[in-house]
């Protein structure tokens, strides 16, 4: 309770502790493309107590902000240990609901009282997220988890987003019109995960899916214990995928689950051309059967046919040798622009191919070593080469359809994870043969 | 008598002419037990309080709860229940002076008062509220204010199911409870005390 009673709570307060940290928020896309793709650059840069010092802020902070924090530190494990493990522990320190409250929360929604609705309702929290918490409960002999949200958290995101947003702008030296269309993105993605009914709607459809896949967990939910601010699921029994990470020694076991991890990462983006964005080792689960467990289905991205086909047909051959047709993609990719200069083609040009070639070298082999120093090294060396680039730091830079940002997002968030397991996985191009050209 | 139907009679005209009554006659002919609308209103405000303290003592946790959380739990309790009469109570309070100063809202807040009291008392036991010379006594009135204001933030909130109005609720809980917990100022106070004995005694100099 007396975390919850310390959060700064105007406006002003919280501007201004961002303002102490100076804390560099930010996704450039272009220019910070590779950078931020890789986790290497600014944050590996950043040490031990720098990291601390912007999670204490960030940390004192909820919502929104937290949300955000938690964007920056999608790179663990390239990233600093120290700032990887914070901000495991910011999900423990998050904003308490107390008692009352939740019951209050169930009254409003529900009509009823936790105690009506389960056989057993715990009203401890036994976990915490940046906008809700979880409780345990137990209804005809299952053990469930009920989600509950936080009040207010979707009507904070707009002044939140412009709390943040002046800092994020001053920090990649853009103007805000450069900006808008991909800061609007991200807010839908926001106010989206606090709607817990569609939530459950993109849960359902993931269950469905990974149907062919057995070793693929996704806990049954319970639309009619659910609505907007309250999400009932199974309760799922295992360890995290940080724990596994840390504990698992056995290597095969390590690349059985990093391919069920790829598996369903692929199986979303190119089947269901909506997949889970928030791919961070929190959301995932190891059952005592080695199975994969998969969590929290608040934050997906749905992206549409053309931009899909565009951008995943720069993998294939007869895209990347055919200079016309490939410049016609990068122009609809907003990659490139009609009224770029030839330097500026030039440049982007490079740029596009180099990311190419650096993202798209795992799916191209027939297995790919995650654990292979040579890769982690070029990525490093190509992102401070952007970060580097002074060409890169102006409006002018910032470009690429908005559709790729939580793409992005989530690639960053996988390999992240495979390097962690220092994985062996076969990633496949397969998907590319359907894609016309 | 059924004192729920000039209630409901009294609810249904404000709603229906969207002003309040001047008269009871201008209600209804026969509304037994009031002669005037203040009276009717005063009684309905009495029920509010009445009616939240025993949904709340009637939820089996409210008796584990803290002081602190006792408080949340009343007030959204008290939110509840005015729910439903916002509209009215839109009017009732558009002059606010009329809260601090009229006569209407005695009743309701010697009821509130009864319950803060005792709440005062148990926090004091708990630790939870910082017994303090002659302060103490204005305990209730911050309350009193507290209410006022969980009260006049609902009023204006315009957010969906009035979220915004459950999260001031926490913070001004909290405020209040920060403010009476034993913090500084009883140290300072603790200081001040020590100092004056000090002088009185003439020593040491």
């Amino acid at each position: 309770m007396d975390s919850q009673s310390k959060i700064p709570t105007s406006k002003v307060a919280r501007a201004t502790r961002f303002f102490k940290a100076g804390v560099k928020v930010g996704g450039n896309y272009a220019a910070h493309y590779a950078k931020k793709a890789f986790g290497a650059a600014d944050e590996a840069e950043l040490d031990r107590k720098n990291a601390e010092e912007i999670f204490n802020v960030l940390s004192q902070l909820k919502g929104t902000a937290l949300k955000i924090a938690q964007m920056l530190s999608m790179d663990t494990g390239i990233l600093p240990k120290a700032y990887a493990e914070k901000f495991a522990a910011a999900q423990n320190n998050a904003m308490r609901l107390s008692g009352p409250l939740v019951m209050n929360t169930f009254r409003k929604y529900t009509g009823k009282a936790p105690h009506e609705l389960f056989d057993e309702f715990n009203p401890e929290a036994r976990a915490a997220a940046s906008i809700g918490q979880v409780h345990e409960a137990y209804k005809e002999g299952r053990r469930l988890a009920v989600k509950i949200q936080y009040p207010g958290v979707a009507d904070s995101i707009y002044s939140d987003i412009n709390m943040v947003k002046p800092f994020v702008l001053r920090y990649l030296k853009v103007s805000p019109d450069a900006a808008s269309q991909y800061i609007e993105e991200i807010v839908e993605r926001l106010v989206e995960e606090t709607d817990y009914e569609q939530e459950l709607g993109n849960g359902l459809k993931a269950i469905e899916l990974a149907k062919d896949h057995p070793d693929i967990v996704i806990p049954k939910y319970y639309p009619e214990l659910s609505n907007k601010r309250i999400l009932t699921m199974d309760w799922l029994e295992g360890i995290t995928l940080n724990e596994f990470i840390q504990t698992e020694q056995d290597q095969e076991k390590r690349n059985h689950i990093a391919q069920l991890l790829v598996d369903f990462f692929q199986d979303q983006v190119h089947r269901n051309k909506q997949f889970h964005a928030d791919l961070h080792p929190g959301n995932f689960l190891i059952t005592r059967d080695l199975k994969l467990g998969v969590l929290d289905f608040g934050c997906t991205k749905k992206l549409p046919v053309d931009f899909y086909n565009d951008y995943f047909s720069l993998i294939k051959d007869e895209v990347l040798n055919d200079r016309e047709k490939m410049r016609e993609i990068l122009h609809r990719l907003d990659l490139l622009r009609e009224h770029d200069t030839e330097e500026e083609e030039r440049l982007f040009w490079e740029i596009t191919v180099k990311s190419i070639e650096i993202i798209s070298r795992p799916l191209r082999s027939e297995t790919f070593d995650f654990g292979d120093e040579q890769y982690n090294k070029d990525l490093q060396e190509y992102g401070d080469e952007m970060s580097n680039n002074p060409q890169l730091k102006n409006s002018n830079a910032l470009r690429g359809s908005k559709h790729g940002l939580f793409l992005h997002r989530a690639f960053i968030g996988l390999f992240g994870i495979l390097y962690n397991l220092r994985a062996n996985v076969r990633m496949s191009t397969e998907f590319a043969h359907s894609i016309e050209v | 008598m059924n004192l729920q139907d000039p209630f409901i009679k009294y609810k249904n005209f404000v709603l229906s002419n969207n002003k309040l009554p001047k008269s009871i006659n201008e209600i209804s002919s026969d509304i037994s037990g009031y002669v005037t609308v203040p009276q009717l209103e005063s009684d309905l405000w009495k029920t509010y309080a009445e009616t939240t303290l025993e949904t709340c003592t009637q939820d089996p946790a409210f008796g584990e709860y803290t002081a602190r959380e006792k408080m949340l739990a009343y007030f959204y309790t008290f939110l509840q229940i005015v729910k439903e009469d916002k509209e009215i109570l839109e009017l009732q309070l558009k002059n606010w002076r009329s809260i601090i100063r009229g006569k209407k809202y005695e009743e309701f807040k010697a009821e509130y008062t009864l319950f803060v009291k005792i709440l005062i008392e148990e926090g004091q036991e708990r630790g939870e509220i910082q017994k303090r010379p002659f302060i103490s006594n204005v305990y209730p009135n911050l309350f009193w204010l507290a209410i006022l204001s969980v009260l006049s933030f609902w009023l204006n909130d315009k957010s969906e199911d009035t979220e915004q109005t459950d999260v001031a609720v926490e913070k001004i809980v909290h405020l209040l409870f920060d403010t009476l917990a034993p913090n500084a100022v009883d140290s300072a106070l603790d200081l001040v005390q020590f100092l004056i004995k000090q002088n009185f005694n003439g020593q040491p100099k």
